[in-house]
């Protein structure tokens, strides 16, 4: 799918590496949960931000990527701090910055929909797909059991394929996140 | 993932994946403004919180000394201070009338700055006031004095302020000695009035009777009418009983 699958934190590693490494696909994390290009980045970044503010601790963690998502997860998914992103986006927007190219409208539609998901639900379909993540880096990262995390799946899954029309492979579906 | 059984949801999340992905190809990857790591957020506010119980300590100690240093008002006895069982009202024979209530349920400390101590012969259960001068409407304690003085069921026997204080010596002081033996605030009988112990600054000349028992100071000048013409009504005062 992409080139983010799991990731292991080399001990010892500096920030600016990690950084290099996760940003970008925290944005598209962001992306797909806040819905808005002006405020995916600076989601990103107060998630980066907060990282670095801890990364004596979060680097010792075992999944230092599993925090950052979370974090920026829980950044998307809160409407105030979504809020207060788009304000400071929109007075970043009056400089030089280029937008982030919109997706295809399918796609837009697809994520349009986890959006309108319970906010749970909708993160672990976002880290699911976007990061590729296996339940258990799903469930590292939203700090919930693999069992709650492939209830939030299969309910999230059912949701959207209702919502969207789309025919699912009940086998698939039990075994989402197999 | 298997992708065997890839249903149109799989399909549909895994395109919409790649393009979220498509979309951030090219963002900046600058823009993150962190401050350095040794300098730590907490540090100012912590500091601040510091310099701030730093000055309470500071002010609390001060207040502390102040108060032990000087507020020490050894111009009033020490007394047990007892709340008046209800609102008195008192109507003096002063013209124009000088009418006030003492609050009740209001201790005064003998601490207490401004104090000023008078005798009240026409209540019955209770004895010696101590009343705040500064409760006066004028803040005008010699004139409260005067005031006091003129009227013969009241008498001063102590009061807070240095020039008070001294006055307060000229009479209660006199019988210093008498106050470390539980009469101390019974004015001894004054057989000639005296330019320099017994006449108040401002206020007429008094002399002190044993007639009536606790003495009470009588005016004899008629200066005090003219003086307590410019009284302004006492509307409310800290006061104690103090039981004779």
């Amino acid at each position: 799918m992409t080139d983010t699958g799991p990731v292991v934190v080399q001990i010892g590693e500096t920030f600016e590496t990690f950084y290099a490494r996760e940003y970008r696909a925290l944005v598209a994390l962001t992306y797909v949960l806040s819905g808005s290009r002006s405020v995916a980045e600076d989601l990103a970044q107060d998630a980066m931000a907060s990282t670095y503010r801890q990364w004596s601790r979060v680097s010792a963690m075992d999944s230092p990527t599993g925090y950052l998502r979370r974090t920026a997860a829980n950044l998307a998914a809160s409407a105030v701090r979504r809020r207060m992103a788009e304000a400071k986006a929109l007075l970043r927007l009056s400089s030089q910055r280029t937008l982030l190219p919109e997706m295809d409208a399918p796609d837009e539609q697809f994520w349009a929909a986890v959006r309108r998901l319970p906010a749970r639900q909708g993160q672990a379909i976002a880290l699911r797909y976007v990061y590729d993540c296996s339940l258990a880096e799903v469930a590292d990262a939203m700090q919930i059991s693999e069992g709650a995390v492939k209830a939030h799946l299969f309910r999230g899954r059912q949701s959207i394929s209702e919502a969207l029309g789309l025919a699912t492979d009940p086998t698939t579906a039990g075994e989402v996140a197999s | 993932m298997s992708t065997a059984d890839v249903d149109q949801f799989e399909a549909r999340a895994q395109q919409a994946a790649r393009s979220a992905h498509s979309s951030v190809r090219g963002i900046d990857m600058t823009g993150l403004a962190a401050p350095s790591r040794g300098a730590s957020l907490r540090t100012p506010s912590r500091a601040l919180l510091l310099a701030a119980a730093c000055v309470v300590l500071l002010l609390v100690a001060g207040t502390l000394l102040t108060r032990n240093v000087f507020s020490h008002d050894e111009g009033v006895p020490a007394f047990q201070p007892q709340p008046l069982p209800g609102s008195q009202p008192f109507t003096p024979k002063l013209q124009p009338s000088v009418g006030y209530r003492i609050p009740a349920q209001h201790l005064a400390s003998p601490d207490d700055p401004g104090l000023t101590v008078v005798k009240f012969d026409s209540i019955p259960a209770g004895g010696l006031v101590a009343m705040r001068v500064r409760s006066y409407a004028n803040g005008d304690q010699p004139n409260l004095v005067s005031a006091v003085a003129a009227d013969n069921r009241l008498k001063v026997l102590s009061q807070g302020s240095d020039h008070g204080r001294r006055r307060a010596g000229d009479q209660a002081g006199r019988h210093a000695g008498a106050r470390h033996h539980g009469e101390r605030l019974v004015l001894p009988r004054l057989r000639q009035p005296r330019a320099s112990s017994s006449t108040r600054p401002g206020g007429p000349r008094s002399t002190c009777s044993t007639t009536r028992v606790p003495g009470t100071c009588s005016p004899e000048a008629p200066s005090v009418t003219r003086r307590s013409a410019k009284l302004q009504p006492i509307v409310d005062g800290a006061a104690a009983t103090w039981h004779w």
